[in-house]
């Protein structure tokens, strides 16, 4: 098929995290940090000091490395690189758009969820439900 | 958005509003849908003409005239029709040669195979038109297969994203909890002791009609150097926002896998309907309209063969009947001349004989 992405099927992959302090500790205290030996680390924590420049390229050089199957995102984060989240479209690595704890979520930022939202009202019309 | 429709026809003119109306709102502009010219609706639209970007006619050899009369905007049948070019298939067959001008004009390519109409072609052509049912029906029924896949991984999503929030909502509670009990510079420690991931994903495919859909899967490798975090104070408090934050990791890990088959199948079901849509649409019609082709012009070339035969056999007909008279003349002069030098009298004579002989009476025996 031409076109078609490959789906790498590794047996160890990362997830890479972007959000603020209290919800990477969390994640990490669960045990998903990683640093390799050029103390790359698969998450970036954002804070107010932050700038949208940095979480641009965290984003990138998460979605472009191999060992990373999965990128947490805050929402609010993903709110601030809206086009870039919005205009990438690999399944791999996929990209989750999480709550953070004081931003609250709104389903209808999330790019995969609206669309989700959309299809499913659609069906749900056309077959007479909900 | 002014959309009318009225006075429909039949069902074919149904299908055409309906397209048309798809259009237009694709389009993003006015549209109304016709099929009377003589009814007060048309004459209101042609009051508020400017109001309508479109003007979709219905019976359109009866209102041409009319349009051009009493439009002022004036789009002549043919221009609406070259800039709706999807549509033409849904014009109803009243108009046969418009309809052939829209083929021809559609994409600039005839609508059937270059080939040279002879039997060979008409087998292998027939033999293609067999390939491409079957593949149309195979490429359906994938797509079927595939979109009843996708409407239960909706399902799946829509539960998962509204559990997602639940469980984030636990987690960051108890590591609100952590904190305080185990005060607030856990997050350093915790950050300092990153080394490397203790959960890990391993992702495998899954195989769904000839889709390859990636499935994630979380495992625990090794211990982390955070079990003797918080072993001064609220050690069970951490373990606890620990246990909380790898279940939430359960539900995301779930969740991520969920949303990349979503978009897997989803490009999937797109490729497939554009193959299935293709198939039917644009492939079958042209290898239907070449055997058609060919069939036309070898029943050409028999009548050709027939009429051709029927032309010789009149020639020879002809020829032969021409040599019999030749063959005829030639005896007369013969006798003709042997009776002259029987007789003793030139050959004239012996002529006139005969043929007052011939023109008297058959009876008469020399």
């Amino acid at each position: 098929m031409a076109g078609k992405v490959q789906i790498p099927t590794k047996n160890s992959a990362l997830i890479s995290m972007i959000a603020d302090e209290d919800t990477v500790v969390g994640f990490l205290l669960a045990g998903v940090g990683n640093v390799d030996l050029r103390r790359k680390t698969n998450y970036l924590i954002v804070d107010s000091k932050t700038t949208v420049k940095q979480i641009e390229d965290a984003f990138k050089e998460f979605t472009t490395r191999e060992d990373i199957a999965i990128v947490m995102i805050s929402q609010y984060v993903a709110n601030m690189i809206r086009f870039l989240v919005d205009s990438y479209n690999k399944p791999i690595p996929a990209i989750l758009e999480i709550p953070s704890k004081d931003h609250p979520y709104d389903p209808a930022h999330d790019s995969v969820l609206s669309r989700v939202k959309n299809l499913f009202s659609t069906e749900s019309v056309a077959s007479g439900r909900r | 958005m002014n959309c009318i429709l009225h006075n429909l026809y039949d069902n074919k003119d149904c299908l055409g509003a309906k397209l048309s109306l798809n259009l237009g709102i694709k389009m993003g502009c006015s549209l109304s849908f016709i099929s009377d010219p003589y009814s007060k609706l048309f004459n209101r639209l042609c009051d508020y003409w400017q109001n309508f970007h479109w003007l979709w006619i219905g019976s359109f050899w009866r209102v041409e005239q009319s349009l051009q009369d009493r439009c002022p905007f004036g789009i002549s049948v043919n221009s609406l029709f070259r800039s709706i070019p999807s549509v033409h298939r849904r014009i109803s067959g009243r108009s046969v040669l418009l309809r052939q001008q829209i083929l021809k004009k559609m994409s600039g390519q005839s609508q059937r195979l270059n080939v040279v109409p002879t039997v060979t072609m008409l087998g292998a052509m027939k033999a293609r038109l067999v390939g491409a049912t079957r593949g149309h029906a195979l490429l359906k029924k994938k797509s079927d297969a595939l979109t009843v896949q996708f409407r239960q991984i909706l399902k799946k999503i829509v539960t998962a994203k509204e559990s997602m929030g639940d469980v984030m909502k636990t987690s960051a509670f108890s590591l609100t909890e952590a904190k305080y009990v185990a005060g607030d510079n856990i997050k350093h420690i915790v950050l300092e002791n990153v080394q490397t991931a203790a959960i890990k994903i391993r992702s495998r495919q899954e195989n769904i009609a000839g889709v390859k859909l990636p499935k994630f899967e979380h495992y625990s490798d090794g211990e982390t150097k955070n079990d003797l975090t918080g072993l001064a104070r609220g050690g069970q408090q951490i373990q606890l926002c620990r246990g909380a934050y790898v279940k939430a990791i359960e539900v995301l890990v779930e969740l991520a896998s969920l949303q990349t088959s979503f978009l897997t199948l989803d490009e999937a079901i797109k490729t497939t309907n554009r193959r299935v849509n293709a198939l039917e649409n644009v492939v079958k019609p042209r290898i239907e309209n070449t055997i058609s082709y060919i069939k036309g012009e070898l029943d050409e070339l028999e009548r050709e063969d027939f009429f051709r035969l029927k032309k010789i056999q009149g020639y020879k007909r002809r020829e032969i009947e021409k040599q019999r008279a030749n063959a005829k003349l030639f005896a007369e002069e013969q006798l003709a001349e042997k009776i002259s030098l029987q007789k003793g009298v030139s050959i004239s004579s012996a002529h006139n004989l005969l043929s007052a002989a011939a023109e008297k009476d058959e009876d008469i025996i020399f």
